[in-house]
């Protein structure tokens, strides 16, 4: 017999899904509308089976079937309630700590992926390392600066020494 | 017959070279392992770009060996700060950790040592002398059982890697099978969804993909929640005592067991392998009340069951081309970098590579033995590191494996990209291991299905009447239905009715 009293509790986040569940159910449609869109090869090769959209056509159907089960779970849940936050949270987001650190993060990530090519590789990974280093340690500056140095020294004279491999 | 092929192979493994090689790899893996956030995936990506221009055997070796060893390195960290180095060493802080806090830190970590070797002894028995008939069996594949193994493996990984919610596990598999079909399909070789970006119509390289969702998911996810580790123990003796293996030898033969079959599940990996082996080890002792207080027991089940499923996740590598974990996945993405096609015909092709990669295994392991009994002392100072000072350093090297493969500035694009799409997916409980299943079989399941379809005209009725097919369906549906709250009432039903019928029989004969 079930348990009576307490509410049965669903499972996921209903806010994250509900959103999520959007975003799947248009990337499943997509997903078919391009396949659809490739190919089919039909008279050479027997039938649509055999078409290149055949299995992303399917893949995408039960991508959208399975974000909407979701997506559905989600609106039970009460997961539309408060899908678009207030200003005063949506501000306090942006002044979170988490926040920053993403978009630091995500800063140098880019930079560096952005100079690669561009200056010499040991000195492209020596400035990420010591960007990275300098904002989110707590070590004093200058041993930031002495690791970052032998780390891209290091990471720079043992790739290519011995395991002899390529660098951007 | 296999004992002498096995042992020839490791007679042929020991040149000064491979040596000197497995033992750095495994040295490698060890502090790979023990560092947390860094794992065993990471490690095995990293390296297969790094090793990409070395000799096959000795770049496989040192792959098998980072593996072994980040394995077991993960208890490291689980069992002195309470933090599994990898996830495979979650259930080892389960008791690990309280020994350490009853002083016992030295003797956890000899423990967990020697189980894990029992665990790969273990694993091998069955790598070495198994998997030829495993490979038989194989041989029966035809494109319609490949086509169900593939969506079980996804689904079965879906399943047990969020347990709290399977759907997103589906959901991140069926992504990653969608992801595969990128770039030309394997029969008639017509570009899909690449748009006209020349790097894109071979695909999604596999080991940028790999190393974005696994290395720079961390990066990120270290560097946005700032963890803090825990306060490290002091190491005393590590050699364990005898009577504290001795009387643990059944645990070992049943975790070791247990590791090995939830290993050759496609894509379910040691986590799983640890956590079963130490419920079913809870289960069977006499003291079921001391566990999660720092039992003997339950350590070694944990740490024997996660070294077992690597040598399970490897076998089905080797004879159906799918991995067991996502370890696993790399080491077959790297395989097939290095031109060598595990899969049904390896038992005719090259039936010596078996008795080769288990001979790899086994030297890893008695590398891991020595490394992890001596010189720990030194070796956990490591844990000092701070994240913010390893994490720079990963993102370089997360960078140059990305590009070593193919020369190519895209395939560093494609680590940041699935770094970026990694750590939300993470934050709302979307597993990674059935997404980088699905990378890894999309094709297999692409080119069977129609494979399938064009040799029969169309008509799906082998996909349904070929017996290893229905196992495998059965299989499915029983993934699929599991949770559901009708099917264990119509179970529940089923087991009662059975129940009563036997005794009605029974009863009826003793009447007679």
């Amino acid at each position: 017999m079930e348990e009576t009293g307490k509410p049965k509790k669903r499972p996921g986040m209903p806010r994250a899904d509900f959103i999520m569940g959007l975003i799947l159910m248009v990337f499943g449609l997509l997903a078919v509308q391009e396949s659809l869109r490739l190919p089919t090869y039909e008279k050479d090769w027997g039938g649509f089976y055999a078409a290149p959209g055949f299995v992303p056509l399917i893949l995408g159907l039960v991508i959208f079937g399975m974000s909407l089960a979701m997506f559905i779970r989600a609106v039970r849940s009460g997961g539309a309630r408060g899908v678009i936050p207030s200003r005063e949270a949506f501000q306090a987001f942006l002044r979170s700590k988490p926040v920053h650190r993403w978009c630091l993060a995500m800063l140098y990530a880019w930079g560096f992926f952005f100079i690669l090519g561009r200056v010499y590789f040991y000195l492209a990974a020596f400035l990420v390392l010591f960007a990275f280093m300098a904002t989110f340690s707590r070590q004093k500056i200058y041993f930031s600066l002495l690791i970052s140095i032998v780390s891209s020294g290091g990471i720079y004279l043992i790739f290519t020494k011995i395991f002899l491999v390529p660098l951007p | 017959m296999g004992a002498v092929e096995l042992a020839k192979a490791i007679w042929d493994l020991l040149t000064p070279n491979i040596l000197f090689s497995v033992f750095w790899a495994t040295f490698l893996g060890i502090i790979v392992g023990m560092l947390p956030g860094l794992t065993a995936t990471m490690g095995i990506a990293l390296l297969t770009g790094l090793t990409f221009q070395w000799e096959s055997s000795n770049a496989i070796v040192i792959l098998i060996a980072m593996y072994v060893g980040a394995i077991y390195g993960g208890s490291r960290s689980a069992i002195l700060v309470n933090i599994p180095g990898t996830p495979a060493n979650a259930a080892t802080c389960i008791d690990g950790h309280p020994l350490a806090l009853q002083g016992r830190a030295g003797e956890a970590i000899g423990i967990a040592t020697t189980s894990s070797f029992f665990g790969s002894t273990i694993a091998l028995f069955f790598m070495a002398f198994f998997t030829p008939y495993l490979g038989q069996i194989a041989l029966k594949f035809q494109s319609f059982e490949f086509f169900w193994l593939t969506l079980f493996g996804v689904l079965i990984c879906g399943n047990l890697t969020a347990p709290e919610d399977p759907l997103k596990g589906w959901l991140a598999g069926f992504l990653g099978l969608f992801l595969a079909m990128i770039g030309m399909d394997a029969i008639q070789a017509h570009g899909r969804f690449s748009y006209g970006i020349i790097d894109l119509s071979g695909g999604l390289s596999m080991i940028p993909a790999l190393v974005g969702i696994y290395g720079m998911t961390e990066v990120i996810q270290s560097t946005v929640e700032a963890q803090k580790r825990g306060v490290m123990t002091q190491v005393k003796r590590v050699l364990p005592h005898a009577r504290d293996i001795l009387s643990n030898w059944k645990n070992i033969i049943r975790s070791g067991i247990i590791g090995v079959f939830v290993g050759a599940i496609p894509g379910v990996g040691e986590n799983i392998a640890s956590f079963v082996s130490y419920d079913f080890a809870q289960r069977a002792s006499k003291h079921p009340e001391k566990f999660g207080h720092g039992s003997i027991e339950g350590l070694t089940a944990a740490e024997t069951g996660d070294n077992a499923c690597v040598g399970g996740a490897i076998i089905p590598v080797l004879v159906l081309a799918v991995p067991g974990s996502p370890p696993a996945a790399v080491l077959l993405a790297a395989m097939w970098l290095h031109d060598m096609r595990p899969g049904p015909l390896l038992i005719i092709e090259a039936p010596h590579y078996i008795y080769e990669v288990s001979a790899m295994f086994f030297l890893a392991s008695a590398a891991m033995l020595i490394l992890g009994l001596s010189m720990v002392k030194t070796i956990v100072k490591i844990l000092n590191v701070p994240t913010t000072t390893l994490m720079p350093i990963i993102l370089v090297l997360c960078a140059v494996g990305s590009f070593a493969i193919n020369g190519r500035v895209f395939d560093i694009l494609v680590m940041l990209l699935f770094g970026m799409i990694g750590y939300p997916l993470r934050k709302m409980k979307y597993p990674d291991a059935p997404l980088i299943l699905g990378l890894i079989l999309g094709e297999m399941l692409d080119e069977n299905l129609r494979r399938g379809l064009i040799l029969n005209s169309g008509d799906i009725t082998p996909f349904f009447t070929r017996p290893i097919s229905l196992i495998l369906i059965g299989f499915i549906l029983l993934t699929l239905f599991s949770r559901n709250r009708y099917f264990r009432l119509g179970m529940a039903g089923l087991k009662r009715a059975t129940i009563g019928r036997l005794r009605g029989l029974s009863g009826s004969r003793e009447e007679e």
